[in-house]
Order: C-alpha cells, then structure tokens, then sequence
C-alpha cells in the first residue's frame, strides 16, 4: 500500500482564521512529518468581526498552552461576562444573556419555572436577580470563578474581548514558532486536478506555484478555493437573517470598561459595542434593503461615546454557509465557509469548531469522502443551530411600526425554531439536543428578556411549598448580592492581572 | 399556572412498566392527586431483567436502597454482557461497563489500540476494560470514588427477578392504590380520546392521565393515533422462551448470549438460579421446538419488535411493551420505561392535556427508542451465521442513522452519536469491536506517541487492569457480602 499520509497543508488566508488554524494545527500535528505554510497578502485587509468571544476560547488557548496574562496583555484584553441587549424586545428594554446559569435547581425541577411560580405569585424580581454574572456585569465587576464548586462564586464563565487583529498576531509568532512558514503575496491562480478535481496547486502572483495534499481555505467571503475554484454552492439564509452590512469604526474609551458586551437594536438592525482596553469597538450591521451605508454610518457615529478613532468601513456579507464546508481537498474556515453575524459572538467559536472537528477527522491524502460527510454534517449542525438561536432574537420583538422589525416579527421561522418557541410558551420547556451550541441558560436569557414568558410552568415546581420557595429564592438572592460586592471593579482586575502597556503593541511571543 | 394540576393518574397493565411508573409518579405528584393502578393479568411480571447501570440511578430518585432490591428481587451484579457465536463458532466478546484504555495524548484509546494491533499484539480490546476483565474473571468489587484508583473506571448495573423486582418497588410506593381488575372497555370520546375504561367487573375508571402498562397496549391502540411501526423484518425475534435452570457454582457477574440456530440464548444470573431465555422467530420455530430446547418446559412470550407512532396521545400515556417492544439484546431491560417515566415528569401534562408536551415526549421518545434498535439491529449485521433465521435478518436494511454510523467507524473509527442516544461512545465502540468491525483508519493524531512509548502503556494498563481484577473477590463472595 503506498503512504497516503498527508504530508504538506496549505492555508491561503492569514487573519484570525488563517493564523488561529495554524496555531491549532501546529500544536496538535507537532511530532508528525507534516509541513504547514500560510500564504497571505498584507495589502488584502483582514475583517477582525469577532472581537467578542465566548467561554470555550479559553479550552482553545488552554490547548496551546498560552499564558492568560500575557495573551491579554498582548491583544488589549477585557474580560466578558455576557453580552447586554439592549431594546430587542421592546424599546428601552435590556437584559444580559450571561455566561452561566440562573440559580439552582430546587427539588429536581429547573430553576426558572420556580421563578415563574413566584412571578404568578405576586414575586417581581427580574430574574437577572439570580445570576451572579449579570450582577456582576451590572456592577462593573469581575473576578474569576472560583474553583470551589459549592460556593455560589463558582457559578458562572468568562470570554474575553479582544483585538482580533492583535490575536491572529499573537497567534502567527506562535505558530511560525513551531515551524509554520508564512508566504507574503497575492494568489493570481488555482489549478485543478484532472482526473478528480483535487486542488493541486496555487500559483501566487510573484509566480511561485505552492502544492499541497490538504488546502485550507482561509481567504474571507469570496471563498477562493472553496468557491471559486471548487464551486461548492452557498446556502443563503437572507429570508431568515436579512442583514447583510456591517460598518465598523473604532472609538476613544472615555469610561470604565465594561465587563461585557453591547447589542443595542437599532432602527434596520443592531449596533455592537465592544470594550477593549485601548479603545471601544463599534459596529452597526444592517439590512441594506431598510437602510442606506450612508444613513447607518451616521446613526453609528451619532452613538459613539467617545471620537471615532478612523471613518467607518462597510462590509458585505450573505448570511448562510457553504453547502459543503470541505469539498475535496479543501477545507474552508472562518468567513470562507459561511457568515453568521456576531450577534452572540459566534464568529470566533465557529472557526475554533471547525478547526477542532478538523482534526477529529484529520484525513489522508484520498480525503476519503466519508470523513467529508461527516465534517459537513457536524458543521452544519453547528450552523443550524446558531442560527436558530439569532433568529430568535430578530423574531421576538415587540417593536410595532419600525418596518424592520414588523417584518422581523410577521416573517416566518424556521420550523426547528417555532417548535422551540411554541415548547417554551406552552410550559417553559427549553428543547435539548445533543450538539447544540446554546444551552438551557441561553435559550430562557433571550426568551424571558425579550418578555415570551410561557403560559405555565412544570406543576411539579408545586410541590415546594410556598414559603419554603420564597426562603430559597431570597437566600440564592442574597448569596449572589453578597457575592458580588466582594469582587473587584472590572478595571481594577485588569489592571492588576493582565494591563496593557499604554501605547504597546503586539509582541511576538516567544514559545 | 395556567391549567389545573391533574388529579388522578390510572395506571392500566402492571409489572415492570406499571410499578416503575407508580413509584415514580407517587415521588412527584402532588399529594391531592390520586395514583391507581389496574393490574391486569397479562401484565404481570415475568422472567429476569438485565439492566443498565443507570438504572441505579432511578432507585436513588426513589430512595430505594439497592440492597433491599437485591435482596427482594433475587439480584446480582453486572459488569457487562458476553456475546459468543456472534461471528464465527469461535467467536466470543465482553462489552464492559467501563470504557477502556485511557486517553492517551488527547486521543481515544481505540485509536491507540488499532494502532498497535497492525504492530502486532495488543490484546483484545476488552482486555483494557476493567469491567470486561474483572466480569470474564467472575469477579466483582463495586467502584471507587478516588479518581486515581483504576476501581473508579467501574460501573455496575443488577440481573433483577421482575417479580421480586415488582414486589420491592410496590413497597415503595405506599400512596398508590392498586386492585386487579381486567380491561372490558375502552371507552372513547368524539375527538378519539380514552375518555374511561370500564373493567369486567364493571368498574368504571376515569382519570385525568391514563397510561397505558399493559403488555399489547390496550387503551393506546384503541385511540386513532395507535399506529404501530414494525420493525420485525430486522429485528426477527417474535417470541421469547423463559425458563429457570439450575445456578452454576460460579456465575459470572455478566448477562451472557450465545447464538444458536432458531435464534439465541440469554443466560441472567439469579441469586439461586439462571434465567434462561430463547428468542426465536416463530415462522421458523415452534413453541414445542423452543421449550424442547430449554430442556421440556418453558413459558412463552408473544412479542413485537416496534414502536407506536405516537406513545403519547391526548390524555393517554404508553409506558413500556405498549409503547414499544425491542428484542432484549443489548441488557438494557428497563431502560426504555425508565427513560419514558423521566420524561413524562419532565413534561408533565395539566389535567386538561399538553398537547406540546406530548408532541416533544413523542420525539424524543422515538429518537431514544431508534437509537437503541440500530444497536441490537447492528447484531445481526454483523453476524456471520448462515442458518436461515440469521440470513434472513442479514438482508433487512439498516436504518439510515445506522448504515451512516457503521461506514464512519469502518472508515476510520469515528463514532457518530445522535440525540437521544441511550449508549455512549465507549459501548458503541466496544459492541462495533466486538462484532469485528473494524476501522480501515486510525486516527492520524494517534501517530504522534512514539510507537515504542504506546506499545509500553498500552502493555502496562493491560497489566494494571488485569492484577485489579485479580484482586476483587468472587462475584459469588461478593453476593454473600450484601445479604
């Protein structure tokens, strides 16, 4: 049997994307003869979207064995303790979709239909009340969990905001560390194999030809391989997630950082706010059907809260992904395999999830078409679900008058997630499912935040007898209020843990 | 909330389904709401349960104490199931409860295993589980709560007597008021729902919630939404023999299979007795042919592989052989009416009906019941058997979920688990070994161990497992410990 390993990769494409796949992989192939080069053009500017992240980037770093601090001290780092929406539901509403769970649950029965209970009852507290994030975030505060499981101080995680740019910086002096080879220039072509339409090489525009047995496509919405050379189709999710801009400008940080991140809906859409420690990220991503670039740069400049650091810049995108995210030899990551937009901070997550189910079913040469499959089974799963979870939010508004939102709210979902809806309305059930990004917390943050409060919860809950319930209920309260006054400002943390030299920028590391 | 509590619950049937259903329901129903149960005499418990270890799970919901139901039930221990015969006369294999090997550098064991199996000789890969090891050796010690001790990698489930097993979970469940009584009528409303049941004696029973224990689902196949989907042509066994022989001096804490001709042949250990069952197909295999082969006598049970459509449909509720029927080849006895119970808690209905609930009950109901079919569909795949009770169930196709799961583990080891999977990784892999399907590919990763290094530890947990099996006592002693 001839040798079939895979010896060589290509990732065209640098970016968060680009340098997070050659950091994971020249971690995790370290040890066997496999040569990994990056090609990327410094005059082709990087998106940098996903400044916002979510818990499980900390297993990523984890995995490559970075040091927290100096991670984020080197991408001007802030901690995040969930993501504020402000106005979804209603205008003037908000509500923190945290990083843990409400409460606890009492005699076997999920915690939130006890706080419904209550509720009938006459009970009014938010139930923010009962999640030591959301108070923490509220104050300003952070700290990290604490590693005694029964202490109320353990009952939450953390993200981090980061500079995206900065991170893949930081990532590339890792993995050119460990042997990646990184080529500066343009790809002018891509050739084809005849007999199977493999990828066999690219030609760059200096005119060196780079072969490789594995290709993965890094390259941003355009899908250079994937796309434009493989033809592998797109999925457009438009009728479900219409949006398809985003401007974006940095802004002068004139308050304490907050500890989270914003999404502040907005008149053709939503507008981010990312707090970093050198400065605030901005964004607004809008449908360009309800809104001109010119009118959503000017209602994103009129909310910045300090001077904007540069004019915005517009981004295009389709909502949807890749009918197959890895077609042949070529496996397509960050934007080139699909856009999701970062309402929950998912765009990060989605290439750290490609790359680690890469590596799962790492192929040999033939790229056997069943490890295909089953990549493009587990991705598009991951993407469906995500998915669901945005819509909700756009769908759930109670905003009349505004066209967006109107259509939003009259437009149909999908089946999947009506389902969902109708299940948690009925009786407060959250549906389950194995692979599924978010979880229980997630669904009954954005649920009961944008006030779909469910007719009836689980009659079993009765079975605690009502001043028994409101003793549980004011003690969880208190242990979360108490616990919160014990953590230090947000700022303060940092400070002390991880603060940037003003003025640094990114060093490599040194591995 | 919107919508009363129920105030009555009918439980029709008995048995297994019925009391596991009761003791449950009389945990968490408020104390107003009245819990009967209707035993009918074909319900009535019959034979011996091979179980899961999560079903001690459930007793500890109940808080019942494992040793009364041990004591009650003659019980013993079980660290897995031996299949034999399954592919070739020789054949013979051990699905442990505990997953093997260890994670070594970030990659499952089994990569590590097939690795060093085309080096040359690495064992069997139940000889890294210590469940397996410890359950072929006819030994038994119960896990260890310290991470570092190789005992903490044990599970265990109980071989329950179902009779003994009624009797300790009726004890249980001290508010539930149950008479016997015999199905007359199931009395219908215009929409179609059970509406009341009128017994023999003329007793009329109405409820809030009717669910249905009876072993060929009386009430819910008297509703329109009663369908059943077969699944006989893969799953060909339609009738179970049981008979009890005499104990051997050592029985081994295993449920063990053994293929024959007409079918096959499980053996649960009693405390005093084995528990014999033949599963056969009757087309092929008489009555009086199968009680021949236990021996001369033996009580035969009529069975049908399948599932409702619906197993929950308006104010009426299947639990166990009325809501589906699977041939018991994996050793999961219970498992289905223990997954059924927990989820009709979850989703308790008001006593005006949850038409929503019942819908998400019957999805994941469905799902769990399809997941454990591909597994017990899966034995007959892979047996190599030539007579024709096990070509014939060769021919039947897979389910989709299955084909696609057995080309990913062939291809290069990857096991695909779904929603709603009742096994886990760890199980699939060792039944997918086991029957010897065997993965073209190992994991690339698995190559980054230096082959001399993985040959060392896989030599060395091969030798820790197998001196702490050594060290356990006899299953035999081990019963005598927990009288």
């Amino acid at each position: 049997m001839t040798d079939q390993t895979v010896r060589n990769i290509l990732i065209v494409g640098g970016g968060t994307a680009g340098w997070m796949t050659a950091a994971a992989l020249s971690a995790k192939l370290a040890g066997l003869p496999i040569a990994i080069r990056l090609v990327e053009s410094a005059e082709i500017g990087t998106v940098g979207v996903g400044e916002a992240t979510v818990p499980h980037i900390r297993h990523f770093n984890a995995a490559l064995g970075l040091d927290e601090a100096d991670f984020m001290r080197k991408t001007q780092a802030t901690y995040k303790l969930g993501i504020e929406f402000r106005g979804w539901g209603k205008l003037g509403d908000s509500y923190i979709h945290p990083f843990g769970a409400y409460g606890a649950a009492i005699a076997g029965v999920s915690f939130h239909h006890h706080w419904l209970r209550a509720r009938q009852g006459g009970d009014d507290t938010p139930l923010e009340a009962y999640s030591l994030p959301v108070m923490a975030a509220r104050g300003g505060k952070f700290a990290p969990p604490s590693p005694d499981l029964s202490s109320v101080a353990s009952t939450y995680n953390y993200a981090y905001q980061f500079d995206a740019g900065l991170y893949a910086a930081y990532l590339r002096a890792y993995a050119e560390a460990r042997g990646v080879v990184r080529t500066e220039g343009k790809v002018a072509d891509v050739a084809l194999r005849g007999d199977d339409g493999f990828i066999e090489a690219i030609t760059m525009e200096g005119g060196e030809r780079i072969g490789a047995d594995l290709f993965i496509d890094c390259s941003g919405f355009r899908g250079l391989l994937i796309e434009q050379a493989l033809k592998t189709g797109y999925e457009d999710w438009t009728r479900w997630l219409p949006c398809d801009r985003a401007a974006a400008v940095p802004c002068e940080t004139v308050e304490a950082s907050t500890p989270y991140t914003r999404c502040t809906a907005d008149a053709a859409g939503w507008r981010w706010r990312i707090p970093l420690q050198h400065r605030v990220g901005n964004g607004y991503v809008y449908s360009s059907q309800h809104i001109s670039d010119d009118a959503a740069a000017a209602a994103l400049l009129a909310g910045l809260e300090g001077r904007a650091q540069a004019d915005p810049r517009v981004l295009r995108f389709v909502a949807g992904h890749r009918r197959k995210q890895w077609s042949k030899n070529c496996v397509a990551v960050g934007l080139a395999s699909g856009f999701l937009e970062p309402l929950e901070s998912t765009s990060i997550h989605l290439i750290q999830v490609a790359v680690t189910t890469l590596l799962e079913l790492f192929p040999d040469r033939t790229c056997d078409q069943a490890d295909q499959d089953e990549y493009n089974r587990v991705m598009t799963l991951e993407f469906e679900r995500i998915r669901d979870f945005l819509v909700l939010h756009y769908h759930a508004n109670q905003r009349t008058g505004e066209a967006f939102w109107d259509d939003r709210r009259n437009l149909p979902i999908p089946d999947s997630l009506a389902y969902k809806m109708d299940l948690f309305h009925d009786r407060g059930v959250v549906v389950k499912y194995k692979d599924g990004f978010f979880l229980e917390p997630s669904w009954l943050a954005v649920y009961l935040g944008q006030n779909i409060v469910p007719r009836a919860y689980d009659p079993v809950s009765g079975s605690v007898p009502d001043a028994v319930l409101a003793q549980r209920l004011k003690a969880i309260r208190d242990s979360i209020a108490e616990a919160t006054r014990a953590m230090p400002a947000h700022d303060d943390w940092i400070a002390r843990f991880c603060a940037a030299r003003s003025g640094a920028t990114a060093q490599a590391v040194t591995a | 909330m919107t919508g009363s509590p129920l105030n009555n619950v009918a439980i029709l049937g008995g048995g297994v389904a019925g009391w596991m259903t009761a003791a449950a329901l009389a945990r968490v129903l408020p104390p107003a709401c009245e819990i009967r149960v209707i035993e009918t005499a074909d319900a009535a418990p019959r034979g011996a349960l091979s179980t899961l270890p999560a079903l001690r799970g459930f007793h500890g919901l109940l808080g019942l104490d494992e040793a009364t139901v041990m004591r009650t039930a003659r019980g013993t221990f079980k660290l897995g199931a031996r299949y034999g015969g399954w592919t070739g006369f020789d054949h013979d294999h051990v699905e442990g409860f505990s997953d093997a090997g260890a994670n070594l550098d970030g990659v499952a064991f089994h990569h590590h295993w097939l690795r060093a199996r085309q080096r040359g000789e690495a064992g069997r890969y139940e000889d890294y589980s210590l469940a397996a090891v410890a359950g072929r050796l006819g030994r038994f010690a119960p896990p260890s709560e310290d991470p570092r001790s190789v005992l903490s990698t044990l599970s265990y489930g109980l071989h329950l007597d179902s009779a003994g097993y009624v009797a300790a979970l009726r004890s249980t469940a001290g508010r539930v008021a149950a008479r016997p009584g015999e199905i007359a009528q199931v009395v219908l409303d215009t929409e179609g729902a059970v509406q009341a049941v009128v017994l023999a004696d003329g007793e009329r029973i109405a409820a809030d919630l009717f669910i249905d224990t009876t072993p060929d689902g009386r009430l819910i196949g008297a509703t329109p939404s009663g369908g059943w989907i077969d699944e006989t042509v893969a799953l060909p066994c339609n009738r179970l023999a049981l008979r009890e022989l005499a104990r051997r001096a050592d029985p081994p804490p295993l449920t063990e299979f053994e293929t024959v001709t007409e079918g096959w042949l499980r053996r649960v250990p009693l405390r005093d007795a084995d528990a014999v069952t033949l599963a056969y197909a009757s087309d092929l295999t008489s009555d009086d042919e199968a009680r021949a082969i236990l021996g001369g006598e033996a009580t035969i049970i009529r069975r049908h592989n399948g599932r409702r459509e619906r197993a929950w449909s308006k104010g009426c509720l299947a639990i166990g052989p009325a809501a589906s029927q699977l041939e018991p080849l994996n050793g999961d006895d219970a498992q289905a009416i223990q997954s059924g119970v927990g989820r009709l808690i979850a989703l308790l209905p008001t006593a005006e009906g949850s038409p929503l609930a019942a819908a998400e009950y019957n999805r994941l109901m469905a799902e769990t019941f399809d997941r454990a079919r591909d597994l017990a569909v899966l034995r007959y795949v892979a047996a190599s058997r030539t007579d024709r009770f096990w070509s014939r169930a060769r021919r039947a196709a897979p389910s989709t979920a299955l084909a696609y799961k057995q080309a990913q583990f062939e291809s290069r080891g990857r096991v695909v688990l779904y929603d709603e999977e009742t096994f886990v990784e760890g199980a699939w892999v060792g039944a997918l070994l086991g029957l010897g399907i065997t993965p073209r590919r190992h994991d690339r990763l698995a190559d980054r161990l230096p082959a001399g290094q993985a040959d060392a530890a896989l030599t060395r947990l091969r030798g820790l497992i197998r001196q702490a099996a050594l060290a356990m006592p006899t299953h035999a002693d081990a019963l005598k410990d927990r009288p």
